[in-house]
């Protein structure tokens, strides 16, 4: 059986070179990295945009990646942190969310509607505020990870257990049929 | 804080991720892995623009020399007039006082940048 290689070994190979190995990375995480920017940026066109720019960034930084550290956390900060650039543009020009503003959401009734739970998950997790929502995607990607949701958020990990438990509150109340 | 696994944290983990549209991979690798690499530059911008002026004042001296009558010669007493300057004992004495000058204020200023904080803040 041929051995899977590490995140790691594939960056210190796209660093030396055997840039194919990039490739690799990119097949493994473009799903995950394209659900977080699609999940913060609520569109599938800037989550495209944002995503394809992460994997710029990162391939044009592969040499400052710290050896040891995780491949996933280093790239989901990248995309999230590309997302909230695009965010802070679209709020200077004035036509979205305040990334701390809670939005209207669809309500139970319309939730209700979603009859598919993964539908009416998605649907609540894009009505949550923007904080709230990218600490559940990523809890959703990563798992209890708290330290690497916190590396990620660039959030202390006391912050980003009161925001996943305030988020999962508002899930809770946005999926309870009433 | 009620942080226990329940049916929300079942139904966020059982989420599937969404698919990325079918073209997202292959932009990401064309603008990355099979990008065309730049060739590295060979020569600093200032040596090209060094060697460039050269080249100039080159074609320009040789086509002086050719089109100018006396032109070369005229150019020969002037190098040697200026050759001349460079000998005088006066010029040697400007020369070494100027650059005696210029050592002992770079040693000085380094001596004043080493000084540690404290003296500094005092």
């Amino acid at each position: 059986m041929v051995p899977v290689p590490e995140d790691g070994q594939l960056v210190a190979a796209a660093v030396a070179g055997q840039t194919e190995a990039f490739g690799t990375l990119v097949e493994r995480y473009e799903r995950a990295v394209f659900h977080l920017c699609l999940r913060t940026m609520r569109s599938s066109d800037e989550a495209e945009d944002c995503a394809q720019e992460a994997f710029f960034k990162a391939f044009r930084s592969l040499h400052t990646f710290k050896a040891g550290s995780k491949f996933s956390t280093w790239i989901f900060s990248i995309a999230y942190h590309a997302c909230c650039d695009r965010l802070a543009r679209r709020k200077r020009f004035g036509d979205d969310e305040l990334p701390d503003k809670a939005d209207p959401g669809l309500g139970p009734a319309q939730l209700a509607e979603l009859n598919d739970e993964a539908r009416a998950l998605r649907a609540a997790i894009d009505a949550l505020p923007e904080k709230y929502r990218a600490v559940i995607t990523l809890y959703h990607l990563q798992g209890r990870q708290y330290e690497e949701i916190a590396q990620v958020l660039d959030l202390p990990m006391g912050t980003v257990k009161t925001h996943l438990f305030r988020a999962k509150e508002l899930l809770r109340k946005a999926l309870t049929p009433q | 804080m009620n942080d226990d696994f329940d049916e929300l944290d079942r139904a966020l983990f059982a989420l599937p991720l969404e698919a990325p549209p079918p073209g997202l991979r292959q932009s990401i690798l064309r603008a990355t892995v099979y990008a065309p690499r730049v060739a590295p530059e060979r020569f600093h911008q200032w040596e090209s623009i060094f060697a460039g002026t050269a080249a100039a004042i080159g074609v320009w001296l040789i086509f002086a020399m050719v089109t100018i009558h006396g032109f070369a010669a005229s150019l020969n007493t002037e190098l040697l007039a200026i050759g001349h300057v460079f000998v005088q004992p006066n010029f040697l004495i400007w020369l070494g006082a100027g650059g005696a000058a210029a050592a002992w204020l770079t040693y000085l200023s380094s001596v004043n940048l080493r000084l540690p904080m404290r003296s500094a803040r005092s």
